[in-house]
């Protein structure tokens, strides 16, 4: 058990550690020292991952100060600068389209450099470059994403603060060997960790609160959660395949060392999405992801229950898409500690367990099918749907730090033939499925709407009007540059999932 | 006959269900039910009591009776109620009474939804044509009672004129036949076939077999009018070919019979006229069909109501009580009885307060689709083709060419160019504008009369289903809803009664709608003589 | 309280002017005395429109958008009637069928309910998670629509029966989003979702 004790210890969030440390002679840029940050794990031991990137920036270094803009430095820079924002109010949206590039915040005296959105800007931080570092930002008032990836690859987004900011706090979209941690992400309407169509991923040491879904992992592959603080969400652990996107599965994702604890809060999600059906009291929801390994957790006081599992006939507001596999199979729950969850629980589930002869309330909930899946000493918990489940095979997952890459993905085609079809996977399928409502209508309504008229969709992309009552209004795309919009526009109106 | 359901395919690959569609319902459904009776597919309905219905002069003290719709039900109603001493109002929603009697003349207004009409045709007393009833059987005692008691004029109606002509695109490379001819060379045929097929058997099997088998054979001469050695060599009843006056007649050659039978005429046209309701002697008014509704109208002076719509129906502890649209204003109006004559489609949109099964019933009656085009011609053309009345018969769409049964040897006459009651072929008709309608007719009908165009100056068309306050000809009953609900539709509710053709086993009949409300009246007077007795007490 | 005349009054022979129904409920007569649709006529409940739809439905039907193609009888009669209307009319018209309050008639209908409703999520995009219709793009309430009316159109959005014109931009939308449903079984269940939502309160028509 000596791995649950240090999930305890490493719910602190480590900001401090992280940041730098800085005379107070003033603005003098400081010392790069390699290694300013470590990457979590399992095995704090010397295997630990350091950083997905393999070599320290060599550029210049631009520093912006209280008053400048940050995008003034952004597009001064060159591939491999570094750009240190220094403590003040930025009320921007910064857009990163460049490869190696750190944003980095400077902290003083506690002090941060603040990102406000002022309620009417849509995002904080978007890149699409590949070899990203985001760190050591205050980011507030946002309407619709703290930090947003759009397929940039090799990302490490650490020790920032996002309160109170729109659909998304940190929302990596289609990207590949990334490090998200020491984060502290609250009052999200949506995720407040959305990890998104991405692969080998690693979300490690966050704190996460006050959101609608804590820490979301939907259609992607390889991915860890671990050491984080999940707590006072609608749900708080969320590994998800959401139909219509156009990668279909999620596979192979740990959910290990984390605290999740008293996800009971109201969802306050926009009616008729897919976040809007969890119902709130959920620590861990599985919904048609296959292999989650679900271990060492402690999973406390989530009144609904410690752990959902569901296929996606039994889930709301999700529609159906023929190429994604509904069912969650090879569920693998192992150790955990679950304890007081399931005390005011939904219907469904009274009727659940009183099929089962079963009295109580339910730490682990599984409607609909899965196969291949396992549970090892199930007597601990009050379940229902699982008792048929064998024993697992395996009691750990030690022999697995972590799924990042040993060298950095290569970055996306930026053909121009591909730039539609990166910008379409990394920005629009963050809010629109195909079919069935994400954020936004569903492509196949776009689809209908626009059919042979590319040109009107790319400028209403540039500037959208709000046309639905029930839906949040559209954040314009006018950061991507007109042959982008075009692309894009083209790409949308052509893809058939 | 073991299972009805089944088709059970006829020589020509018709089955009977289709044949019965043939025979139609070329005046309501009625016929098809009655020619469902003949093919032994459904049981045949009680005839209806014959004697008129006579209402005692009412002794309860004033009674009001809403009667809503002047077709004929609410005009006999309101006659038969007023008689007696009830006070009636009828409710009409269009422009005019009589419903479906309806007849055409010089500038009449045609009422339908989207393609209103006038009548154009030259102003002259035989220029007109029956949109709706036409002819009158004599058994159909009921609507015969008011025509005697008012003194209506009639005259005689032809349904089946030999000399008309068939017509299939099938058969005899598509040109029109003569019936006579058709008919005289089909029973032949099978006249002389049943002969030889006695004469070639020793001994006749049962139940043949205690029958004279000489007679038979006789009989079957008789019938296909077949020379002495049984053959059929062709008969005068087709006509002669030449000759028969000065001259010796000169029989036609028969026609193969193999052609008589590609024609759809035998499997329902050729017995149309044997049906109880369409066979010979027919009447008709003279002068058109609504001498019968100004009949009645001249007996109920400022009883009709025109132009009032109803908004709503209830049944109220004191009667009925019914909203209705009038200039504008919404009217409301209280009456201890209420004989409703809406048709059921309509009446199923109405707001009311009726029982769900009550009103259920409304819901699945589906609505008669029926159209009728009526031409005028310049020139009595079919007379010199010795054609005086009639029907002529064709597979095309229009499927009916009537010759007027009156007018003889005038200048000009009103044809009717097409009579659809196939629902198919009227949705066709009623999809196209009045022009595109009079073209088709005027196309098809030359097929039969090959200068037909040249004749024809204009026309009107009717499509039942698309009239205002009407949506629909004879209302149609599935045999399974006429089995569980025709009852639930006839009983009163309250004070009110659902009346009309609809409500009779012979919708798209007068005879159906008179019948109707004698049937309700009956039962008001029931009541009224109970309240009698009750007071008496 | 006059409403709306024949179209045909204009060209029509003036000598016969008197037969005319100045003031006839025309649309009650098939659309039921409450606008509200009646089954045995196959009209669709009107009360639940708003006057927008209900204009656009009308000039769809006088351009040729709708029942110039159909093969259903009953769109060629609503053509047919909506041709015969000037604006003037129709205007008139349209005021006083929003002048109903909104009401059902209730149905039942076999479906799959809860597939219908994960069907109905791209539906909802335009048409309102509640079916209540959005006027900015053009979408009508559909919640308080009969059964077999919605069956009806989405058969022929399907077939190309209606959303075919070139034109009829809002129609061509309709007919791409139901020609992506796989089945009969598919529309029925949407259907039959739609038949359980509750009817959009009246301040949504107005």
């Amino acid at each position: 058990m000596n791995k649950s004790t240090l999930t305890l210890g490493a719910l602190v969030p480590l900001a401090f550690l992280a940041g730098y440390y800085l005379t107070s002679s003033g603005p003098a840029a400081p010392v790069y020292t390699a290694e300013i940050s470590y990457g979590g794990g399992a095995a704090v031991g010397g295997n630990a991952k350091k950083s997905v990137l393999n070599s320290m920036p060599t550029g210049t270094v631009h520093a912006v100060k209280d008053g400048q803009l940050i995008m003034d430095a952004v597009k001064a820079a060159k591939p491999g600068d570094v750009i240190q924002v220094w403590p003040g109010n930025y009320t921007e949206t910064v857009y990163i389209d460049k490869d190696n590039i750190r944003l980095s915040g400077v902290i003083v005296e506690g002090k941060r450099p603040r990102l406000f959105g002022d309620g009417h800007l849509n995002d904080a931080i978007l890149y699409s470059g590949n070899n990203i570092v985001i760190e050591n930002f205050l980011i507030t008032k946002y309407k619709g994403n703290g930090i947003m990836g759009q397929a940039g690859n090799n990302f490490e987004i650490r020790n920032n603060i996002i309160e109170d900011t729109g659909v998304y706090g940190i929302f990596p979209q289609l990207g590949e060997n990334g490090i998200v941690e020491h984060n502290v992400v609250s009052g999200i309407e949506d995720a407040a960790i959305y990890i998104g169509m991405s692969d080998h991923i690693h979300v490690a040491n966050n704190e996460v609160f006050d959101s609608v879904a804590g820490i979301e992992i939907e259609n992607s592959r390889h991915a860890i959660v671990e050491n984080n603080f999940v707590h006072n969400n609608t749900g708080g652990i969320l590994a998800f395949v959401t139909p219509g996107l156009p990668i279909k599965d999620t596979v192979d994702v740990i959910i290990r060392n984390n605290w999740i604890s008293t996800n009971n809060t109201k969802n306050f999600g926009a009616e008729g999405s897919m976040v809007a059906g969890i119902p709130a009291g959920t620590g861990v929801l599985i919904m048609a992801a296959d292999k989650v390994i679900i271990e060492d957790n402690l999973i406390l006081g989530n009144k609904t229950a410690g752990i959902i599992i569901t296929d996606h006939q039994n889930a709301p507001n999700t529609t159906l898409d023929p190429e994604s596999d509904p069912t969650p199979d090879e569920i693998m729950i192992l150790n955990n500690l679950m304890y007081n969850n399931g005390y005011d629980t939904i219907t469904e589930a009274k009727v659940l367990l009183t099929t089962e002869l079963k009295q109580g309330n339910p730490d682990i909930l599984r409607v609909g099918a899965s196969n291949g899946s396992c549970i090892n000493n199930p007597q601990q918990y009050i379940s229902a749907g699982v008792s048929d489940w064998p024993a697992c095979a395996f009691s750990n997952t030690d022999t697995i730090v972590n799924y990042l890459l040993d060298e950095p993905a290569a970055p996306r085609s930026v053909d121009v033939e591909d730039k539609g079809k990166y910008a379409y996977l990394g920005i629009c399928t963050g809010c629109h499925a195909y079919t069935g409502r994400l954020i936004g209508p569903p492509v196949q309504v776009i689809q209908s709407l626009y059919m042979d008229d590319p040109q009107a969709l790319a400028a209403y992309i540039a500037n959208p009007v709000k046309k639905r009552e029930d839906y949040p209004a559209m954040p314009k795309q006018d950061y991507l540059d007109e042959e982008t919009r075009q692309a894009v526009a083209l790409y949308m109106l052509s893809v058939k999932n | 006959m073991t299972n009805p359901d089944n088709k059970q395919m006829n020589a020509d690959g018709l089955s009977r269900r289709q044949a019965l569609l043939w025979i139609g319902k070329a005046a309501g459904s009625a016929a098809m039910l009655q020619a469902a009776t003949l093919l032994g597919l459904v049981a045949a309905p009680v005839a209806a009591q014959a004697e008129p219905v006579k209402l005692k002069p009412l002794t309860t003290g004033r009674k009001t009776v809403l009667i809503l719709g002047a077709g004929i039900s609410g005009l006999v109603a309101a006659y038969e109620l007023g008689k007696a001493g009830y006070q009636c109002k009828i409710l009409e929603a269009s422009h005019r009474a009589g419903g479906r009697n309806f007849t055409i003349r010089h500038g009449d207004f045609i009422d339908e939804l989207g393609n209103p009409q006038f009548c154009n045709f030259d102003k002259d007393p035989d220029l007109y044509f029956n949109a709706g009833p036409a002819r009158i059987p004599a058994h159909h005692t009921a609507i015969l009672h008011y025509c005697r008691e008012f003194g209506v004029e009639m005259q005689l109606f032809c349904n089946h004129n030999k000399n008309c002509y068939t017509q299939d695109d099938k058969a005899f490379g598509g040109k029109a036949v003569r019936i006579r001819e058709y008919e005289a060379d089909t029973r032949g045929f099978f006249s002389e076939l049943m002969a030889k097929s006695i004469q070639s058997q020793a001994k006749l099997d049962a139940p043949f077999d205690q029958i004279d088998r000489q007679k038979l054979i006789e009989f079957c001469r008789a019938y296909g009018d077949l020379s002495s050695d049984f053959t059929y060599e062709g008969s005068e009843r087709a006509g002669y070919q030449s000759g028969g006056i000065l001259s010796p007649g000169v029989l036609k050659t028969p026609r193969a019979l193999a052609d008589l039978l590609q024609s759809d005429f035998w499997a329902g046209a050729m017995h149309f006229g044997e049906l109880s309701d369409q066979s010979a002697a027919l009447m008709t008014p003279v002068g058109g069909m609504d001498k019968i509704v100004d009949a009645f109208l001249s007996r109920l002076p400022g009883t009709v109501q025109l132009k009032a719509q109803v908004q709503k129906v209830q049944v109220v502890p004191q009667g009925v009580e019914v909203s209705y649209w009038l200039d504008g204003q919404l009217q409301v109006e209280q009456a201890d009885y209420c004989l409703n004559c809406i048709p059921a489609q309509l009446m199923a949109g109405i707001e009311n307060n009726f029982p769900a099964d009550y009103v259920g019933v409304m819901r699945q009656l589906q609505r008669g689709k029926l159209s009728k085009i009526a031409l005028q011609a310049k020139e009595r053309f079919w007379e010199k083709e010795q054609i005086y009345s009639g029907i002529s018969w064709t597979s095309q769409d229009i499927t009916q060419i009537w010759y007027p049964s009156h007018g003889m040897f005038k200048a000009k006459g009103i044809l009717l160019g097409a009579y659809s009651w196939d629902p198919a072929i009227s949705d066709r008709f009623s999809a196209m504008t009045n022009q595109q309608r009079i073209a088709t007719a005027i196309a098809q009908g030359s097929k039969l009369h090959p200068d037909y165009a040249k004749y024809i100056e204009q026309g009107n068309s009717i499509c039942w289903q698309r009239m205002n306050h009407m949506l629909g000809c004879g209302a149609v009953w599935s045999e399974e809803l006429l089995k569980t609900s025709f009852a639930t539709l006839q009983a009163p509710v309250g004070s009110h009664y659902m009346v009309g053709d609809q409500v009779s086993y012979h919708p798209g009949w007068q005879e159906g709608a008179v019948r109707s409300a004698w049937h309700a009246m009956e039962s008001i007077q029931q009541r009224e003589l109970q309240k009698q007795r009750q007071e008496a007490v | 309280m006059k409403f709306w005349l024949f179209g045909c009054l204009l060209v029509a022979v003036s000598i016969q002017a008197e037969t005319f129904q100045q003031n006839s409920q025309y649309c009650l007569v098939c659309h039921g005395s409450k606008a509200q649709g009646n089954v045995a006529i196959s009209a669709p409940n009107l009360a639940i429109l708003p006057d927008w739809y209900l204009t656009a439905q009308l000039r769809a039907f006088q351009s040729d958008w709708r029942g110039h193609q159909s093969t259903d009888a009953y769109s060629k009669e609503m053509m047919a009637v909506a041709k015969s209307m000037s604006p003037e009319e129709i205007k008139r018209a349209i005021d006083f069928i929003t002048t109903f309050q909104v009401s059902k008639t209730v149905e039942t209908l076999d479906g799959d309910i809860s597939h219908g409703k994960a069907l109905f999520q791209t539906c909802a995009a335009c048409h309102g998670a509640s079916a209540e219709g959005n006027q900015s793009l053009g979408a009508p309430p559909l919640a308080g629509q009969y059964s077999w009316y919605l069956l009806r159109q989405l058969q022929a959005y399907r077939s190309g029966q209606r959303g075919n014109a070139e034109q009829d931009s809002k129609g061509a939308v309709m007919k791409q989003i139901a020609s992506s449903l796989n089945s009969e079984q598919d529309l029925n269940d949407i259907v039959a979702y739609i038949n359980t939502l509750a009817l959009p309160s009246t301040d949504v028509k107005n």
